[in-house]
């Protein structure tokens, strides 16, 4: 079997139907368990208690500019701060996750020299749906 | 899919293994080629620029006689619900002809782009399949295709690891090439000679759009389209006759290039001055380092 290789290209990000590809630079949903360990007279333990994902996206700032997805984000969460994003993220042809977030504000401003950044960290409502 | 050739005749064609290139992404390319061929061959099929329905009668008008008759099975495509579908033609006139379609009554309108109307079995992929040179045809399309999708960035590698251009589409080459010639407009105001391109021998004072290394890098997700960082170094060059006068006109030049400097441009550091010597004549430059981002759209 050949060895594969998929690389953030293959990725397709979308929230809240508004696909983010032309300006994003990295997306990743990722989980934090929580885990409880007890200490037994038989030894270690351990119980899966929950689970948090959170989905974190970097990207380019495009304020001002036409259909502008910094602007779009910070109307979403301006009007409807506690209303659910539906997102989907496909790691590649074949393997597409999908999952609500709830909408963060993006952050304005950067340093003098470089690109102006969002950095976005978003909290899964729930837990993704797979699709593979 | 693919009605002329298969993908297993462009593989061998191309000489790719299955591995690398499926027959999926191979189909594809078929597709591509054989949407460009197929609608330039004679075939029973007319465009329809016109249609109504009036008392549960579709009238179906085209562009140019169509040569149905009456009793024939034709397959209407890019018309609105419910004209798309297979009818069976009731009157046939030069130009038009009718079917019966119950739905409610449609005022005569035009259709931009046309729709078609194909005997059913007698499409162009139906009638060139097993003809050699229409399959030639598309095969030499279908290579070219391929070698402009590996090719992207203009070059191709030979077995003896020679560079060539690919042979077909210089796109990307010349988007990107226009990204610099934006720079160079900008800079058109300056008091210099502006190129867009290393020229043989600069006139000083002038300014050179040449790229920077790492030229292009991939820094945005996603590969619908291609979306790449340019690096670029703006070469300002002025006369080098006396020391201490030659950097004041060159601190004025770059202080001139980085106040027209266009939006969308990520201005990076300026390198230190050094000399160059183009023939007999000494020269003071100095690179700024640009970056910008650019979306293929075309």
């Amino acid at each position: 079997m050949p060895t594969t290789i998929i690389t953030g290209r293959d990725l397709v990000v979308t929230i809240a139907t508004v696909n983010y590809d032309a300006q994003a630079t990295s997306a990743t949903l990722a989980n934090s368990p929580t885990v409880e360990t007890y200490q037994t007279l038989d030894g270690k333990a351990y119980k899966h208690i929950d689970d948090q994902w959170t989905f974190d996206v970097s990207m380019l700032a495009d304020w001002g500019a036409a259909s502008s997805l910094c602007e779009a984000l910070w109307t979403a969460c301006e009007t409807a701060p506690n209303t659910v994003l539906a997102c989907s993220l496909t790691a590649a042809t074949g393997a597409v996750f999908a999952f609500n977030v709830m909408p963060v504000f993006p952050s304005v401003g950067g340093a003098a020299p470089d690109a102006q950044t969002v950095d976005l960290s978003f909290i899964v409502v729930g837990t993704p749906s797979e699709t593979f | 899919m693919p009605a002329i050739v298969t993908a297993s005749q462009l593989r061998t064609v191309l000489g790719v293994s299955v591995s690398l290139y499926s027959d999926a992404y191979l189909d594809e390319i078929i597709n591509t080629s054989e949407a460009v061929i197929l609608p330039m061959l004679v075939a029973n099929t007319s465009a329809i620029n016109a249609y109504k329905l009036e008392s549960n009668v579709a009238y179906f008008y085209t562009q140019r006689e169509h040569h149905f008759v009456t009793g024939q099975s034709v397959i209407v495509t890019g018309l609105p619900a419910p004209f798309t579908a297979t009818h069976v033609v009731v009157d046939s006139y030069d130009y038009y002809f009718t079917a019966a379609l119950t739905a409610s009554n449609v005022t005569l309108r035009d259709i931009i782009p046309t729709g078609t109307a194909t005997l059913s079995g007698y499409s162009a992929a139906d009638i060139y399949a097993t003809s050699a040179p229409i399959e030639s045809a598309v095969l030499a399309v279908s290579v070219e295709v391929f070698q402009s999708r590996v090719a992207a960035g203009g070059q191709i590698e030979g077995v003896d690891f020679a560079s060539t251009p690919y042979r077909m589409g210089r796109s990307l080459t010349n988007a990107v090439a226009d990204t610099r010639a934006a720079l160079a407009t900008a800079f058109s105001s300056l008091a210099a000679t502006c190129y867009s391109s290393v020229p043989e021998s600069p006139i000083p004072p002038a300014i050179v759009i040449v790229p920077d290394s790492p030229y292009m890098e991939v820094v945005l997700i996603g590969k619908a389209s291609t979306k790449v960082k340019i690096n670029f170094a703006i070469t300002a060059i002025v006369a080098s006759n006396s020391n201490a006068g030659s950097l004041d006109n060159l601190e004025k030049l770059i202080i001139g290039i980085l106040a027209a400097m266009p939006a969308g441009y990520v201005v990076g550091v300026v390198e230190k001055p050094t000399v160059l010597e183009v023939g007999q004549s000494p020269m003071l430059v100095a690179d700024i380092n640009v970056s910008t981002y650019y979306t293929q759209t075309t």
